[in-house]
Parts: C-alpha cells; structure tokens; sequence
C-alpha cells in the first residue's frame, strides 16, 4: 500500500483523542453498545483518514512497455538511420500480446513518433526534429513521461551515442529510479574518406606590414590528396594541391596587411570520397592595427560623416565598421575605443553587446554612446549590457514627467518551431525596453480562448509580469477580429501619449473587419505586424495591409532569433517622448578631458538631445539648463549632456546629442569640434598593455578551454598572477571565467561551448609586482558538434546500459526478453474507503438511538427459523408484559377517539377554529369525557347532530 | 463529533466529485503520435456511410478507420511545407475529398489512397480559393467549399471540379462570413459554420440565406445527424452542441480537459448512425460518443 497525501496519516495519531471523546460522550447508553459504537465511529474516522491519505493498493504486473528511441541526428548516417528503422518496424511488429511499444525520434529535441499502444505502427518518421544537434538525455526523459500505468519500462536506445546537448547519465539515473531498464543498440557506422577542417588559427591583432602565419589544421582518416583552399575577405588567396596524412594535417600561409582593419579568413578543404560536406571549411578574423584605434559604428552613413574625418585630422585612427561585420568579429578588445554612433540596439547583431559590455569591463576598452533620435532610450538599450557600462541609465529622470506610452502584445506563435519559448523571448525583450510609467498588455489565445495574459497595466513590477509572460503558452488563434477588439478597449482604458499594437502570427487567423481597423487607427493607435513562417502570399499581403494601414511597420522573419530585436526596436518606438529638441546651450558642470582648454562661453548651442539619468557615482560635465521647480537642487537644474565614468577597466562617456548636422548643426561648423571629439575619445582610451603572453583556445565535446601562458619578457615564469575575465558565446550571455594555475606561469580556464558561433574570451590580470594587462582570444566554433564526431561513443552507451541493468542489442537479439523487476500498478483505494464511510455512518446511528434487546429478538429469529411443526402456537398470555402492556393501552386509545361527544358541538370546533381554553368546572358545556367504551350510537346519527349543530350556527 | 464527521464526509465527497470520471460510454481512437493510428493534431474528419471514417492530421497524413476505429490504412497529401489539409468529405462514390487548405485546392483520392484529381489554385476568382476548410458533398456529386483568408465565401463545384456558382464575401451581415470553417448539407439546407462571427448560417443550395443563430463560440464544423439534428463542433467552448434544423440549442457535451468525454479545442463533430466521432484535436485524439449523449439536456 502506498499514500498519495502522506501527511493526512498524522491525523491518526487522533485516534486515542477520539477514543476518549467517544467514551465521554456515551450518554447513558449501555456499556456494549457504546463499546459498540465508539469501535465503529474509531473505524470510520480512520477509513476517513485513509481516504485522505489516498491510500493505493499495489499489486504487480509482467507486462511491458517499450520505447524505441531513435537517434535522427546528423553524425548518423542516412542508410544507417533507415536501417535501424527498418528493424524498429521489425520489432513492432512482433510484440508480444498484452506490451505496448512506442517510439521517439530525437536529434537536438525529442518527439513522439508513436506513443506506448499494443498495435504500434511505425510508417514514418513524420516526426520533425533538429537534426544538427544529439540530445538522448531529452529523449531518456520524454521515454519516461510516457511510459503507461502499470507496466515495467523498457527502454531500447538507437544511438551513436555522440551527444551533445543534454546529460543521458543524470537522465540514466532517473531512468533506474523510475525503474526502466535501457538497452542500447549502438549504430556504428565507418566514414572511411572523411577529412574536416578542424580549426583555422589567424591571429588577433597582427602588426601592420609585420608577417604572420594564417593555419588550417585540417583532420582526415585515410591519407590521400586533396585541394585546399584560403580566402581573404571572400577573395581567393591561394589555392592548393595537397597530400594528406591519415590524423592531423597543418597548412600554413604567410601573410602580411599593409593597411589596418578587420580581415576575414576562410580555409575549404575538399577531397573525393569525402561525406560530410558541412564540415570541410572554417573561419577566422584578424584585426590589423596601427596606432589607437577607435571603431565608429554609426547607425547611418551620415551618423559619422563628419565625426570620422574630424578624429582623424586630430591623430587617432578611426575604422568605420557596419554593424553585420561585428557577427564574425571575435575581438573586439582589439579597439582601443568603440563609439557607436546614433545606432539602434536592434542593429547590432545578436550577441555583440556582451562582447562590446566584456570588451570594456575586463580589456579596458573605452566607449562613447553618442546620441541621436536611434540612441539610449529610443533605440532600444534599456536592460542591455551597454546600459550597464554606461555612465546613464535610459530611465527619465525623476523630476521629468514626460509623456508615456503604451504597448499590447498580440502573440499567436503557437505554429512556429519552440513557439512558447519565442512567445517568452519576444514579450521580455519588450518589456525590458518599457519605463514604469508606460503601460503594456499581452494578449494570447488560450483554453478560455481570447485572454490577457496580463492585462494593460504599467510597467512597475517587472518581475511579476516577466513571471506572467513566462507562463503564458498561446494557443491557435482562429480570428485577429476577437484580440484586436480587446486590444482597442484596453488601449482605450489607459491614459498614454503614444499607444501601440504588436500582432506576430503565421498570418492564417481570419483577418480583422475594416471597421475594427478604422476605429483603432481613429483613436491614433498604431499597429505593427510581423509575419513568421507566413503560409502563403495572401498571408504575408494580409499582415502588410494591416501594418501600412494602421501607420506601423511590418516584418516578414524567418528566422526566429530575429524576433526579441523586432520586438526591441517596437518597444523602443514609444520612448520617443525622451526626445528633447529646441535650442539648448550647454553649460559646463564639471571639469572634463573632452572640454579641457574649451572656454564655457564658446560652447555652442545644441538642438537636441535624449533624455537620460546620470548614474549616482558618474560625472556630468556638460549638461543642457531646464526650468527651476521649488525644491530643485543644482543638479536637478540640468538633464545630461555630457557624463563620464569606469565600468571595469574601461572608461565609458555618454554624450546624449548627435555629433551631426541636425542637433549639433552649430557643432560642427565650430573651430573646436575637432578638438572636443578628438579629447572625448582620448579620454576613454584604452591604458590597460595588452598582454604579450600566449594565449591558446580549443572547443572539445561541448566544453572550451582557454590557456594562457604568462612568460615576461625576460623569460621567466609569472607565477602570481591573478585573472579575472568573461566569455560570451553565441547564445548565452556573459559568463565569467575562473581561472586557475595549473603548472609554472601557465593559467587555464574552461567554459560551456555547445552551439556553432563565435565564443569570446576577455581576461585581465595583475600581480604582485605591479604587473598587470589584459588577454584576448576569440575562437569560432564553425560547425556543429555533429559534424566532428564521427565515431560511436560506445563508451557512454555501455555506461548507460550498465547503469540500469540493460543489455547490448545487435540485429539479432530479442528484445523483448523478460524484465528482472515486475512493474507496480497503483489502485485507488478512497472510492471503497469512502463507501465504507457511507455505509457504516448509518450503522453507527442505529447503534446509538435504537436499543435492541438481543435475547427476545434471538428467540423470536429461533422460533421463526424453527420447522413449522415445531412452532408452538403463539398465546396472548406468552407475550412479554411490556409489550401485552403496550398492546392494551393501544386499543384503549382506538377507542377514545372514536366515541362521539355526549354534548352539543360548539360551532367554532366544527368549523376548526381555536376555542378558548375553560377550565372543567366552567359550565356543563366542558363536561368530561364519556367514557372509553365503544359508543354503540351509529356513525350516521353522529354526522346528522353534526348538522344540526351548523344549522343552529347560522340562525344565530 | 458527530459534526466533525458529517464535515469530513461532506468535504471528501465534494473534493472527490472535482475528479474526472471516466464514461465508459466514450472510446477513443488514437493518442499523441505519428504512427499508423494515432495523431498530431487532427483537425478533420469524415464518415463514409459504407462504414469507413477519414481523420486528416497536422502531419499531413490521411487515415482511414473502420466503425469500430481499427485503422485500415493511411497516406500523405502530396506537399506539407506550407502548411495542412484542415477539411475532408466523402462523396457519393466513396472518395475522399480533401481541402489542401494552404495549397489553396481540392484533392480526391479513392477510398484506397490513390490521388485521383485536384483542382482550384490559389486566387480571388471564381473557382480559386484562399484557404480552403469546409466540404460538403450532395447525393448527385456536387460539391459544396468554404473558404476564409479574405475571399470568405461559398463555392460550388460540379462532381469533376467544374466551377457553377459562389456567394458570400467578408463580413458580418447576413450571407457575409468570417472564416466560414464548416458546411453541411440537410434538407433542402446548407448549413455553414461561420466561425469567428460565432454563428451558423442556414442558406438554401442556390445560395439564398434563410436563417442564422449564434450562441456558439467558434463553431469550427457543423455535421447533421440522421433525426436531421445538427451537432456543431465549438472550438472556443471545447463542447459539441446539438441544435434542431431550427436553431434551438437542444444540448451541450464535453467541456475542456483531457479525460474521455472532455475536450480540447475539438475541430469536428461527426454523426455516424448512433455514435458521433468528435476530433479532439488539442489531445491528439477521436473521441466516439453515443449519440445518447446528448439525450436529457
């Protein structure tokens, strides 16, 4: 027996307590029958306490259920992958009567192909699943989710064992504790003539017109020739025939840059015979430089226009870098100074503000936000990294009250890939963008159809509503017409400057009624669309329409990762109101590089800027003068214009107008632009040598691994070294490295290195001898895991097997062999503990108000159980007294009822009325009773006088 | 004690009847899956009257059961990249008509799953469809399709395909349709499940509007049973509702949840003779219900 609701058994521990009571309050009854009752009331209460407890009985069972999973990734061969489909049908197909079998396909996600059924049917794989990833422990753990009631678990896994996502030995673990045994059939396979790129290593930062070496290391498993290829920047650089050896090849080019800037390398390797394509080539960038270097990344060509060629009539050496150059660009502590120009956070590739936030922290890389109607708050930077390295925050300051906006989200992503997780991206990545005073709403498709996830409220408690996004799962949305409407009321509901709409869908709900649309667009709320792995034509012109209609923008995305910058960058549309323009003379607050040998007086006005809030230990040193309000303090006279501050090793300057014709149109006409921009950048630059030590990085089985070997230049060993530093990979954000000694001046840290994409490492260090610099690296992992391993682990899947008692399956084996451990089955026990409850209830009031006397009743059950020529006859005079007793006053009272009065009837005691009580002796009319004998007048003469009595009523 | 004891009870009894009981009554066809039987999503059915139901699934996959919900037999649509058939029908003959909704026309298959003949392309003209969903065929072959995706309309079709005639357009006035999902045809009737005006309209064949009652929420198919009831598959409730040829709501059935007899998010309803099959789509399943169901409500 088992208990669902253990914690109900200590109210057993009541029973003494009820015994007690029980005996307490057996209210005169006799001592068996309240021995009686308070045994039965004990068994109740303890019946009760069962039921509550949801006692289960458990019994056992042979039966057996089988998961085949099947690995579909890509390191699986496709004739291999149909060969074990082959024999999983196979295997179907002879199950035996009674077991149930199933099967899961997996890659980098698990699906169900056939769930547990005692007809399985395999006549796919029509199972969808990530093909360039292996995940068995997701799978182990959908196996065991679907295993049925009842039966013992089997679990049979068609793998090479080569995973990559995911922990299958934590999942084995579960798998024996929930009892399931795992057999392993290993799928081995032989790519004889493979070869691979293993790793392309350029260097970092090469000299300007000094040589350097660009590697391929390339790996093959049968020796033979091949042709490889390098490329500079997409050109071809050089072209060769080689000879491999069977292992490790290295191939080196020379190569020198004469001008400075970013260059990409790409080395291809091609070989007949060879299998796997996707793994023949990979990457690398390096970084020339000259003198300081300063990356100007502008939203817009005219973002820089003037700001570049003014720093580099000053001395510095500034680089234009677009924004997509940044995605493969492992270093960018390769800056001395980055300065992002009047550019959107949505315009930055995904993962480039960690490495930007990292850059400056642990390299000492300096920064400058310059502003413009696409910067801070307006463009999206709210909750990023570069808000934290900034000396602002994107909030309005408090004494501003500032109009507000409003967003409603209108999430249909139930039809893309993992579309509840991007439902979640997409609502953080706006919320995170949303002041406290601006309202948002998230509608969804639910179970109760059109809800709100949260309704239109403001955004001051974060938390809750990242909570409530969270838990949102949409659901498929027949129509728009039913959430729009409801979007209207809500934006209608709230008090908001700019009101905004945000539908995603795959585009297939009806479309809403033109009236719907007039109505919002009347009420000047705005709506954008995008479109996500639209159907068809009509669907993408249908989420169009609606978007250039209603005065918003449209997104056709097709790739789903794009979808938190979409939705960034709407958010960010309604901090618009942070915008301040008009004619601002700035006025100089503090002491600062930028305006060092600027005379105050010279300074000339601005005509925009965006509202900011100086963090409390940073500096402001230009600031644009605002109405005085009683109470303000000096500071509160000014919003920011200049401010400064260390973020880590870096010094970071925010300068919230642009650097271009429109707000500093007087600016840049101005003799001392030159010198003011020229000194802010110098200002930040970075201080911080890089390191000249040896710096190495190898990604392996999921896991990346930096070492560093700090030799001085001397020679010796540095042994007291102290690294602190971070990593950002493609995926995930910043995670920080833990550095530890691991022989004489060598330092190692490791990292997670899962997903294909680049991975940044950016240390700093100091010692005990004044000794201090930072490190680089980054190293591109080019192509999936699946694409290295290309042997099986048969390693792991023995460890697997022996971890829960199962075997090793060839073609041949029989897998449906009998099981060591028989299955539990559960059976409920409360609905027959509780119709014992109802059942004895009753017992125990009869019991209780029913005293019974046991031996007449025995007699009388002898005597009517006794053969009939046995059976006395029964006599009045046998009756027992008390019951003779009772039969004769019975009849007494028969009779009385039915002798008629002697005297008239009162008419009022005819007609049923209350007559007055009088006491006996009041008048003959109150005679007494006649006696109790029968009255021999006849019932006729009786209702005759009855009459009579009416009659003379009414003559009176 | 005697309180606390009727307390107890009481209070067990009611937490035991939030449980959900399992009807006997009720069998299911399938579960989560793709193997042969079993579903991802089923969004269409339908009942050949020779004894044969169809149910098309989010896999693309049409599989034919006998009465008894043995599978028989299965194929795939010949593209599922855009996206799946949401409608089926039977004609006359014993072929399966299919609406290849995101393909934007009508495939037949014979009753074995040989492709026999598609026509319609995607367009606003007659005899192009956006979004194909409701069948329906008459005794003669005609066939009867409902669209949504803008166009929103009824089309009708000779047995080979032949366009004839079509009526209905966006919007909510009688005749006008949003997401007209599911059709039927009775005596003399053709009855369209007009989803998100969360109504049924009642038309003659030609195409003349009679009647239309709501009290539905997202009637996602509209089936007719053999006493001529309608028994109307409500999305947006989980319930199926059966109504009289009139419109008067003569019972609900079903409820959201994932135990025999509940349902989640159903796309069809289907009479066959005394039983109905409900596609329970959100749990990858068929439900078959005794058309008794219903009685007493």
């Amino acid at each position: 027996m088992s208990f669902e609701q253990p914690w109900a058994l200590s109210l057993l521990a009541l029973l003494p307590l009820f015994a007690v009571l029980a005996r307490w309050s057996r209210s005169g009854l006799e001592r068996g029958r309240a021995m009686a009752s308070t045994i039965l009331r004990t068994l109740l209460f303890a019946a009760l306490v069962l039921s509550l407890a949801e006692a289960r009985w458990i019994s056992t069972s042979h039966r057996t259920a089988t998961m085949f999973l099947l690995d579909h990734s890509l390191s699986v061969p496709m004739d291999v992958q149909s060969r074990s489909l082959e024999w999983v049908k196979d295997q179907l197909s002879k199950l035996p009567k009674d077991d149930r079998a199933g099967v899961i396909v997996f890659g980098g996600e698990s699906m169900i192909e056939i769930s547990p059924s005692d007809r399985p049917a395999l006549t796919g794989p029509h199972s969808v699943v990530t093909r360039a990833a292996t995940d068995i422990g997701a799978a182990l753990r959908l196996a065991l989710a679907v295993f049925p009631e009842g039966y013992q678990r089997r679990i049979v896994l068609l793998s090479d064992g080569n995973e990559n996502r995911g922990h299958a030995l934590a999942e084995a673990e579960l798998a024996r504790a929930h009892g399931a045994v795992i057999d392993v059939f290993p799928l081995r396979y032989d790519y004889a003539d493979e070869v691979w790129v293993e790793a392309l290593r350029v260097p970092s930062n090469p000299q300007l017109k000094e040589p350097f070496e660009v590697s391929a290391v390339v790996n093959a498993q049968r020796a033979g020739p091949a042709r490889l290829a390098f490329y500079r920047n997409g050109a071809l650089l050089a072209l060769r025939d080689v000879e491999l050896a069977q292992g490790k090849n290295v191939f080196t080019i020379p190569q020198k840059i004469e001008a400075s800037g970013l260059y990409a390398y790409q080395a291809v390797v091609e070989k007949p015979g060879d299998g796997i394509s996707q793994n023949n080539e990979a990457s690398g960038v390096a970084a020339a430089r000259g003198g300081s270097r300063v990356a100007v990344i502008p939203g817009e060509a005219v973002d820089a226009e003037t700001l570049v060629p003014a720093l580099r009539q000053e001395g510095l050496e500034p680089v234009v870098v677009a924004p997509e150059s940044l995605t493969g660009l492992a270093d960018l502590a390769m800056f001395d100074a980055i300065v992002l120009a009047n550019i959107e956070a949505a315009q930055l590739p995904a993962g480039v503000m960690p490495r930007m936030e990292a850059a400056v922290h642990d390299a000492g890389v300096g920064f400058i936000m310059i502003g413009g109607e696409k910067s801070y708050g307006p463009g999206g930077y709210r909750g990023t990294p570069i808000e934290d390295l900034l000396p602002v925050t994107m909030e309005q300051p408090q004494r501003r009250v500032l109009p507000n906006g409003a967003l409603c989200l209108i999430l249909h992503t139930c039809e893309i890939p993992d579309g509840n997780f991007w439902a979640k991206e997409i609502g953080l990545a706006a919320l995170n963008v949303l002041t406290p005073y601006d309202f948002m709403g998230v509608l969804n498709y639910g179970m109760g159809g059109e809800s709100w996830v949260f309704e239109m409220q403001t955004v001051t408690d974060k938390p809750k509503l990242a909570n409530l996004i969270q838990g949102a799962s949409p659901g498929d949305m027949p129509s728009f017409d039913a959430t729009l409407r409801m979007a209207h009321k809500g934006l209608s509901g709230v008090k908001a400057a700019s009101k905004h709409i945000v539908i995603i869908s795959d585009a297939d709900p009806s479309g809403p009624s033109q009236d719907l649309v007039d109505a919002i667009v009347a009420d000047r709320i705005t709506i954008s669309t995008v479109a996500i792995f639209p159907h068809g034509r009509s669907d993408i012109e249908k989420m169009a329409t609606v978007a250039a209609y209603a005065k918003g923008r449209f997104y056709h995305v097709t790739d789903p990762s794009k979808l938190p910058q979409i939705f960034t960058k709407e958010a960010a549309t309604l901090q618009r109101s942070m915008i301040i323009e008009g004619t601002i003379p700035p006025v100089v607050l503090a002491r600062s590089e930028a305006i060092k040998g600027i005379a105050p007086a010279e300074i000339p006005p601005l005509h925009g800027y965006v509202l900011t809030a100086t963090k409390p230990l940073a500096v402001t040193s230009l600031g644009a003068p605002i109405a005085k309000k009683h109470g303000d303090t000096e500071a509160d006279q000014f919003d920011a214009l200049l401010v400064e501050w260390t973020h880590g090793l870096g010094r970071t300057l925010a300068f919230t107008s642009d650097a271009k014709p429109r707000w500093a149109q007087d600016w840049v006409p101005w003799e001392h632009y030159r010198k003011f921009w020229s000194q802010a950048v110098r200002s930040v630059l970075r201080t911080v040598p890089r390191a000249p030590f040896a710096v190495d990085t190898e990604i392996q089985g999921g896991k990346g691994r930096i070492i560093v070997d700090a030799v001085d230049e001397q020679g010796r060993f540095l042994h007291t070294l102290e690294f602190a530093g971070s990593v950002t990979g493609p995926r995930a954000g910043k995670a920080n490295l833990a550095f530890r000694q691991t022989g004489p001046g060598r330092y190692e840290a490791e990292f997670e290195a899962e997903d294909p994409g680049l991975y940044t490492v950016t240390a700093s260090f100091a010692g005990a001898h004044d000794e201090k610099g930072y490190i680089t690296q980054g190293v591109p992992l080019s192509y999936a895991a699946e694409y290295r391993d290309l042997r099986t682990n048969a390693a792991l899947l023995d460890r697997l097997r022996e971890l829960t008692g199962g075997r090793r399956l060839s073609a041949e084996s029989p897998v449906y062999a009998p099981l060591p451990l028989a299955a539990g089955i559960a059976t409920p026990l409360w609905p027959f503990l509780l119709a014992l409850v109802l059942a004895l209830f009753p017992v125990d009031i009869f019991i209780r108000r029913v005293a019974v006397e046991w031996k007449p009743l025995a007699r009388r059950a002898w005597t009517a159980l006794s053969l009939p020529w046995k059976r006395p006859l029964r006599r009045p005079a046998e009756m027992p007294a008390t019951i003779h007793a009772l039969a004769r006053r019975k009849e007494e009272v028969r009779v009385e009822q039915l002798q008629p009065a002697t005297t008239p009837v009162e008419l009022d005691e005819v007609a049923g009325s209350p007559r007055p009580l009088a006491p006996a002796e009041a008048g003959p009319k109150s005679a007494p009773p006649a006696a109790a004998t029968p009255s021999p007048e006849p019932a006729d003469e009786y209702m005759r006088r009855l009459l009579e009595a009416k009659k003379k009523a009414k003559e009176k | 004690m005697k309180t606390v004891s009727a307390l107890a009870i009481l209070s067990f009894t009611a937490s035991s009847c939030g449980r959900p009981s399992t009807e006997l009554s009720v069998g299911i066809i399938g579960g989560p899956g793709s193997g042969a039987g079993q579903f991802a999503t089923p969004r269409a059915a339908a009942w050949d009257p020779r004894g044969w139901l169809y149910v098309v699934d989010k896999t693309g996959r049409v599989q034919k059961f006998d009465a008894g919900g043995r599978f028989l037999l299965g194929w795939t649509t010949p593209e599922i990249e855009r996206g799946r058939p949401t409608g089926l029908a039977v004609d006359p003959l014993g072929d399966v008509l299919v609406a290849d909704t995101h393909y934007h026309r009508i495939l037949r298959y014979s009753s074995d799953g040989r492709l026999l003949d598609r026509f319609g392309s995607e367009g606003r003209g007659p005899g192009q469809f956006v979004y194909p969903v409701g069948l329906a065929v008459t005794a003669d072959g005609t066939i009867y399709v409902a669209e949504f995706g803008g166009n929103d309309r009824i089309q009708v079709f000779a047995p080979d395909g032949t366009y004839r005639r079509g009526w209905g357009r966006y919007g909510e006035a009688p005749g006008e349709f949003k997401r007209p999902q599911g059709i039927a045809l009775g005596e003399r009737r053709l009855y369209v499940a007009d989803a998100a005006n969360h109504r049924i309209q009642v038309f003659t064949p030609e195409g003349r509007w009679i009647a239309s009652w709501g009290g539905v929420r997202y009637p996602y198919s509209v089936s007719i049973d053999p006493r001529g009831k309608l028994l109307v598959a409500e999305y947006g409730t989980h319930r199926i509702t059966k109504f009289s040829p009139e419109g008067r709501p003569l019972g609900s059935v079903g409820g959201a949840g994932r135990a025999p007899g509940e349902l989640d998010t159903p796309w069809a309803a289907v009479a066959a003779g005394d039983e109905v099959f409900v596609v329970d789509s959100g749990n990858h399943r068929v439900q078959r219900w005794p058309a008794r169901r219903w009685m007493g409500q």
